[in-house]
């Protein structure tokens, strides 16, 4: 089998996902073709000779839909000898493109891929996409789309975390991330998004709140209680009947943020490199995709985690840092009770928490925050992995060149 | 015409033939298989015939049509057990309501009083709809509360009609709307007084002479749409299906059918829709819930001795079961039966209420997690756990009881033995119920009740707790033994029995009773399960006159009830 290397990974910053946010007025078609453009200027590569093409949409309808990958790689100025498609397996879908792509390249088949994803969360609103989860009674009555919120305060009730402990994590977060922003540690992977005129809309990240302190945190209200008292909470117990009570204790504080943003990383093979005047910047190790328990829901990063490190041949110790998407402040806590890890390997640059979750998109964000933190200080591999409804997840392990 | 119309009269007047309903020997007319076999003949008569503008389809009762006969229907189920039949059971009458409707000519309802069920059925194949402007008059779907559903087109013509979001409120919760609500909502298209409604349907007819259904015209779209994409799916199918199955704990398999006829009729041409209909019918027919209730429905009708009484489909739905006052009247019952017990009935509330707060207390003290004890009660459709309502009945109480048993010298089984050092120790400590804002549950006025965490130092947890469906086994079963004790000692009846245990004691409706429950499963498993049981007691084991009925297979109730 080849190997898979990373040639650069860049995204916009996120805008933060409504009316007032600065990329509200871009469409979802600029996002994603602004950033492929810029991948394209940045690295010089021939646009006519990509193998294939993959953004994460977890919303793909109206301006989303009709596999918008191909609109936006022709409107980027890619030639039209390159196809594009469109993934949805709702917040992992940009890590799987990447997975997919990596594949395609081990195998022999191709020798350059584009992974990445886009979201316009404020111009395509979650839950728009319809869905037979959401409205078959006939789907409704045995497997639920659980709403993720309730699913997570479910979560932090079977594993003991407290509303405390959640804005603990969240604080933190955003303490994270506003460091890093002030150090200039998302630089490198950042670009500008324009307008129509070519004046910058957005440089950096917007959505983050750098003046967030536990006792702030404290003062918001839990919003999952009303969906869990119309039923989800008796449903949740049917299948947890030990528990008199699921404690709703997600806000939109400790939850991650809605956002817009797009993103994309340049993969190929060793040849491709060398054919481009290209440097790799890390391999991809081994990936993964797994399910779990659907009304759960959120719990697949551990048993994802848990297959590739087996198949990998490593063990947790082995990974110098971590990106567990920050879905709500819940995951990456039950992830670091479940490995019995320190924090100070995950999230390091804080997380969706503070900088928001571009669904389709944040898969990829995070193997680029990633890898850029790991060039900067020198270490070796990280482990990439987000939770997908349904009890999904997928995991991606980097290796640094 | 046929002269041997037995259940209606026909006269044409100005060319428009007068349907007038009239069932003999019946104070209400419903919708019998006669009615129906006349108005077959009439209908279609009234279709072919040239000189004949349109018909008005009335009622000579004080009601216009109440419903299907239940009678026949409960009997068919025992006979009709192939899933082909039953979906065809409607089919006659679905193509004869369709032809009335495309046949090009006016049949108007007029209607003087309530319609339910069949009866507003046929009332929306017409193409006309007046209702007498009266308050008292119930116009809705009850199918819903005995495990059915509208099956003659009733799921598919009132969305088309009124849009899916109002058609739910009255398909879902059975309850029904009076004459203005009626008018608002669109299910009728006018009121009028009693003596007006045969003049202004003459005019109706004169005014439209060859009508047709919107659903029957091309390019027909669904008022406020349909599907999964519809603006209203959110509350329409989601939180209506979330809603439901938090109040039936997937017991009660009746509103879902109905949510799914609805939200795949609503999308498919109008006579492909009456096939979905009919395959939701099917399966509802086909399970043993709707024999149960429609039992249940047809015990209470005979004991209230009224025989259009809506009152059975609140005392059946686990929504209006949970409230306040059906617990305060479910503990009023309680305490006044439990010493004084000399009322066979009181008797056997009193024998079969201690039997189940009784099993829970002794799972609580087995190191069985007191939520799991109480979620397993809920979740089989009990209207409250046995904790939670021995709180509200209050521990004094059973010690009481308990010292009175002793005190008359009871046999053994009716001293409560299993239950003793529970009901002894919660008195010792303080710790009455929600009298003293403290029992098995901690009250606050500031916040939902708890399970009290001191219960755990008391009763530790076991290690291994067992499934939720052993524990909820163990609450029905027990009760379904000491019901079986109860008719053995002819203490009571199954149906005064099965009435009783549900619509007063909080016994799940979806069995139709205790004694239900045992025929359902079949006497010969009840009796082996229970004999697995007795792992937990003697309490458990079957007295030899079950074990007899189980060799002879002989069930509670005959194959035609």
């Amino acid at each position: 089998m080849n190997d898979a290397f990373i040639y650069d990974h860049i995204r916009t910053p996120r805008g933060k996902g409504r009316a007032s946010g600065a990329l509200h007025e871009v469409t979802p078609i600029q996002l994603a073709s602004q950033v492929l453009h810029q991948l394209h200027q940045r690295n010089g590569f021939d646009a006519d000779a990509i193998d294939d093409v993959g953004l994460g949409i977890v919303m793909p309808i109206g301006e989303q839909g009709a596999d918008l990958t191909r609109s936006a790689l022709l409107e980027a100025g890619y030639g039209s000898s390159v196809p594009g498609y469109q993934l949805n397996r709702f917040c992992t879908s940009s890590l799987d493109t990447l997975n997919q792509g990596v594949a395609s390249i081990m195998a022999g088949i191709n020798s350059s891929v584009i992974a990445g994803g886009v979201e316009s969360m404020s111009r395509v609103a979650i839950g728009s996409d319809g869905g037979a989860c959401y409205s078959d009674p006939q789907v409704l009555k045995s497997y639920p789309y659980m709403p993720n919120g309730v699913a997570a305060d479910l979560m932090a009730t079977l594993n003991g975390f407290t509303r405390r402990d959640v804005d603990t994590y969240a604080a933190q977060s955003q303490k994270r991330a506003a460091h890093a922003q002030t150090q200039g540690r998302f630089d490198k992977s950042l670009i500008k998004v324009l307008d129509a005129n070519g004046k910058v809309l957005l440089a950096k990240d917007e959505a983050l709140r750098p003046e967030t302190t536990i006792e702030s945190l404290a003062k918001l209200k839990p919003v999952f209680g009303a969906l869990g008292e119309l039923g989800y909470d008796s449903i949740a117990k049917q299948r947890y009947p030990q528990l008199e009570t699921i404690e709703h204790i997600h806000t939109s504080g400790n939850s991650s943020g809605i956002v817009d943003g797009a993103s994309a990383i340049l993969i190929g093979s060793a040849e491709y490199g060398v054919m481009n005047a290209l440097k790799p910047r890390a391999r991809i190790r081994h990936f993964t995709q797994i399910a779990s328990e659907p009304l759960l829901s959120l719990s697949g990063p551990m048993p994802a985690t848990e297959k590739l490190l087996k198949q990998a041949k490593m063990s947790i110790s082995d990974i110098d840092f971590f990106e567990i998407n920050e879905a709500f402040a819940v995951v990456p806590l039950s992830y670091m009770q479940h490995f019995n890890l320190d924090d100070s390997k995950v999230n390091v640059n804080g997380g969706a928490i503070a900088l928001g979750h571009p669904l389709g998109a944040t898969g990829t964000v995070l193997v680029g925050t990633v890898l850029d933190e790991l060039e900067r200080r020198g270490l070796a591999n990280a482990l990439i992995t987000l939770c997908a409804a349904s009890g999904q997840a997928t995991a991606t392990l980097i290796e640094r060149i | 015409m046929s002269s041997t119309l037995t259940t209606l009269k026909l006269s044409i007047i100005d060319k428009v033939a007068c349907i007038e309903l009239d069932l003999p020997k019946s104070t209400v007319n419903i919708l019998s298989s006669e009615t129906v076999a006349d108005l077959e003949g009439v209908i279609d008569s009234v279709i072919a015939d040239e000189n004949i503008i349109g018909a008005i389809i009335s009622s000579a009762k004080s009601n216009f049509i109440a419903g299907l006969d239940l009678n026949t229907l409960l009997a068919l189920q025992n006979t009709d057990s192939r899933a082909s039949n039953a979906t065809d059971h409607f089919s006659e009458l679905n193509a004869l309501y369709r032809r009335l409707e495309t046949s090009g000519k006016p049949f108007v309802a007029i209607m003087n009083g309530s319609a339910l069920g069949a009866g507003l059925e046929l009332a929306l194949a017409c193409h006309y709809r007046i209702l007498a402007d009266d308050s008292q008059i119930e116009i809705g779907f009850p199918e819903v509360t005995f495990g059915l559903l509208p099956a003659a087109g009733g799921t598919q013509r009132l969305p088309r009609l009124i849009g899916i979001e109002k058609a739910l409120t009255l398909l879902l919760d059975g309850k029904p709307v009076d004459s203005s609500q009626a008018l608002a909502l669109g299910i009728v298209d006018e009121l009028a007084s009693k003596n007006e409604l045969f003049a202004k349907a003459k005019e109706w007819i004169n005014n439209n002479p060859a009508p047709t259904k919107p659903w029957d015209v091309k390019g027909y779209k669904i008022p406020y749409d349909a599907g999964a994409m519809a603006t209203h799916a959110s509350t329409s199918f989601n939180a209506n299906l979330i809603k439901i199955r938090k109040q039936t704990q997937d017991n009660y398999p009746a509103p879902i059918a109905i949510l799914s006829a609805v939200y795949e009729g609503t999308l498919l041409p109008f006579d492909l829709a009456l096939q979905i209909e009919a395959k939701y019918f099917a399966q509802l027919y086909l399970n043993p819930v709707s024999h149960n209730l429609m039992r249940l429905k047809l015990t209470y009708e005979k004991q209230t001795a009224n025989s259009v009484d809506n009152s059975f489909g609140e005392k059946v739905n686990a929504n209006t079961q949970t409230t306040l006052s059906f617990i305060q009247n479910l503990v009023s019952q309680l305490e006044k039966t439990s010493i004084e017990a000399n009322d066979t009935l009181d008797k056997f509330n009193s024998r079969l209420f201690c039997s189940y707060i009784d099993e829970g207390m002794a799972m609580l003290a087995e190191g069985i997690a007191p939520a799991l004890i109480e979620n397993a009660a809920i979740q089989t459709s009990f209207v409250i756990g046995p904790l939670a309502v021995t709180d509200e009945v209050s521990l004094d109480l059973q010690q009481r009881v308990v010292e009175q048993a002793i005190a008359d010298n009871l046999a053994p089984e009716r001293l409560r033995l299993h239950a003793q050092p529970i009901i002894s120790l919660m008195n010792e400590i303080g710790r009455l119920g929600r009298k003293t804002a403290a029992g098995f549950y901690d009250y606050s006025a500031e916040q939902p009740k708890r399970l009290s965490p001191v219960l755990a130092g008391h009763y530790p947890l076991a290690t291994t707790q067992p499934d939720v469906k052993d524990v909820a086994d163990r609450l029905l079963y027990i009760q379904a033994l000491e019901s079986t004790r109860c008719i053995g000692e002819g203490i009571i009846t199954p149906t005064d029995a099965d009435l009783g245990a549900t619509l007063e004691l909080g016994f799940p409706s979806w069995t139709g009773g205790p004694l239900s429950f045992i025929d359902t499963i079949g006497v010969e498993a009840f009796v082996a399960r229970c004999q697995q049981l007795t792992q937990y007691g003697q309490r458990f084991a079957p007295s030899k006159w079950l074990i007899d009925r189980a060799e002879k297979q002989q069930n509670f109730y005959s194959n035609n009830s």
